[in-house]
């Protein structure tokens, strides 16, 4: 299992360390582009394109970043790579953990890639000074309300798993899709909408019984049982309760993928 | 009659179907450790259908595979060597990577053995594989392949992309290699070659197993060579 | 270098054969230890287990026989090599003839051929009678 995440790790670091670099690169030298004395050279026209070629590479990083989590998956299960490793003795649950895993975690850096070049961009030179005061506020607000950092880490678990059900949500798609006699990729996509439009179905047939159908008076006595609660308490609650509901779709596509690659994989 | 712990490979009544075609029929074969079998066939008659049941890289339509004891899964692949016939390896990726991957993953792989082929075929360990002909791409999967003490080695036409003089090393590399309670299935359609190195072998027309015998048995009773034999059987 | 195989017999008994000329020529000596089944089968270009084979008949007609502790040797028996060597050149000499008789020389024109040659002092082909 740790093999696989570090050959996953090392097949997705090589094409996105370096973006992360070129990126926060981008954005050093649009800030410095970006301050009056540069805006005045040659009537700001180097800057105008330095800030178009970032944004353009603000998006090229979210694209690069979803290009690579789907590629990773279909070429290297579901394409020929697969004949390699579906024959390492390996389990089949390793393979989707440690996928998902490392996805996560591409996820995670790209946000936080993007984060800090724009931060990079607004603040120009007063960054560190505002990192800085942002980390001492941050320390107080913990101090002040120990229940903040609760609040926090449920966020962040809330994020992961998230993340998680987004990717998965792929692997399904994709698992699904490789069933198909031809046409694997567009059968993955058609799958995507299919399932994306039952998921929708789904989810409005709830909200509609929430508001009218039986699931009413559920709903009803949950809020008459909840109405004497702290209000820290029920945002635990409510944060805690939305990490369960993203992980039920989470575990429903980890089911699927699982059971397409254990039991219908049919490599051509 | 061979005892229950000599068998290696067994499949039962292992059928294949694609998409109305039946690609594997009913195929029933027993295989022995300590054999060279040569899987024999045209084009299209079931070798490469096979050898993936075998892997569990495609799931039977009915039948089952039983290698060593178990079904296709993590310990079938831990004892089964396998050579696709296809290029599996990442191209970004160095001979030497290829060989940690292998090592890291396989407790059987043989890092030295490995590095002796490499050297004795000159193949550069720190050339990237996209760099590499089609030829030494296929030569370093074989290496790969070959370097493990595994007991089943599966080889997906493994001579036909190199030259003569590559496949007679390749041959002698595979008979030194395998020990006594390996054995090696060898999918091909270049008989003439390898028929002296074979203990028996399979014939396959259109995914049914038509014959399953010793090579010196068929020259015994057909007086000819199992490639003669293989061109009447198979004459067009 | 491989060993000259034919396609239509057999392989063990081909292997056969050219281990029991190898005994007649002197390449393998009498008493002498045989090379491991690996390394012949290596040699041959053949798989072990067919060259196990072929040894396992050498042994059944008594050219070889194998020490449980130290291996394979050749057979001590010099007049059984002799008598068989001789039984291989009767073999090729009928052969020959039948290949003669069939250009449609007799006995005797093959024995007044061979004389001559033998007499031009040109060694090189056949001297066995």
């Amino acid at each position: 299992m740790l093999k696989l995440l570090k050959y996953e790790w090392k097949a997705c670091a090589r094409i996105c360390l370096p973006l992360y670099a070129a990126m926060l690169l981008m954005s050093v030298f649009s800030a410095l582009m970006t301050t009056d004395a540069a805006q005045d050279f040659m009537n700001g026209i180097p800057t105008a394109i330095l800030v178009m070629l970032y944004f353009a590479m603000l998006v090229a990083v979210f694209v690069v970043t979803a290009v690579i989590l789907i590629q990773r998956f279909y070429k290297n299960l579901l394409g020929d790579e697969g004949y390699l490793m579906f024959t390492l003795p390996v389990t089949v649950a390793q393979h989707i953990w440690s996928k998902v895993i490392v996805a996560i975690a591409i996820c995670f850096l790209s946000g936080i890639v993007a984060l800090l070049s724009i931060g990079v961009l607004g603040s120009g030179t007063g960054l560190f000074a505002d990192i800085a005061m942002l980390l001492q506020q941050f320390g107080h607000v913990i101090a002040t309300k120990p229940n903040t950092l609760g609040y926090m880490l449920e966020g962040i678990l809330l994020l992961v798993l998230s993340t998680a059900s987004g990717v998965l949500y792929l692997y399904l798609c994709m698992a699904l899709g490789h069933l198909a006699k031809k046409h694997r990729v567009l059968m993955s996509v058609v799958w995507y909408f299919v399932l994306s439009t039952v998921a929708q179905f789904l989810l409005s047939f709830v909200l509609l019984g929430v508001a009218t159908g039986p699931l009413q008076s559920l709903a009803e006595a949950l809020q008459n049982l909840l109405q004497g609660v702290p209000q820290q308490t029920m945002l635990h609650g409510i944060l805690l309760g939305f990490c369960f509901a993203t992980a039920i779709p989470g575990a429903i596509c980890y089911g699927g993928t699982y059971y397409v690659l254990k039991n219908r994989l049919n490599l051509e | 009659m061979e005892q229950q712990r000599n068998e290696l490979l067994v499949c039962t009544g292992l059928t294949k179907v694609y998409g109305g075609i039946r690609a594997l029929d009913n195929l029933n074969l027993t295989i022995g450790r300590g054999r060279f079998v040569g899987l024999l066939g045209p084009n299209g008659s079931g070798k490469t259908t096979m050898i993936k049941l075998i892997n569990g890289l495609i799931q039977p339509t009915s039948g089952t595979v039983v290698v060593d004891g178990f079904l296709p899964g993590v310990h079938t692949h831990s004892v089964v060597s396998y050579l696709p016939d296809r290029g599996y390896l990442n191209d970004w990726m160095r001979v030497t990577d290829l060989i940690a991957f292998f090592a890291d993953f396989y407790a059987d792989f043989d890092r030295v053995k490995a590095n002796d082929m490499l050297a004795t075929l000159n193949i550069s360990p720190l050339a990237r594989l996209k760099t590499l002909s089609k030829g030494t791409k296929e030569k370093v999967q074989l290496i790969l392949t070959m370097s493990r003490k595994a007991q089943l080695f599966l080889l997906d036409e493994p001579i036909a992309g190199v030259d003569p003089a590559a496949r007679d090393y390749i041959l002698n590399t595979i008979l030194s290699n395998y020990s006594e309670d390996a054995s090696v299935l060898l999918s091909t359609h270049l008989i003439a070659d390898i028929e002296r190195v074979l203990d028996e072998v399979i014939f396959l027309k259109n995914g049914v197993m038509t014959l399953h015998e010793s090579v010196d048995t068929i020259r015994e009773e057909h007086g000819k060579s199992v490639d003669m034999l293989f061109r009447e059987v198979f004459a067009c | 270098m491989q060993w000259q195989l034919r396609g239509d017999r057999p392989i063990y008994q081909q292997l056969v054969e050219i281990l029991t000329e190898q005994i007649v020529s002197g390449q393998l000596e009498a008493g002498g230890k045989v090379p491991a089944v690996r390394e012949l089968a290596a040699q041959a270009g053949v798989n072990p287990n067919t060259m196990q084979r072929a040894l396992a008949d050498m042994e059944r007609e008594g050219l070889m026989y194998t020490n449980r502790t130290s291996g394979r040797y050749v057979t001590e028996d010099k007049e059984m090599i002799q008598k068989i060597r001789e039984q291989i050149a009767g073999d090729r000499i009928t052969e020959f003839l039948v290949g003669m008789s069939q250009l449609g020389f007799s006995e005797q024109e093959v024995y007044n051929l061979l004389k001559k040659r033998h007499e031009e002092g040109n060694t090189d082909g056949t001297t066995e009678k």
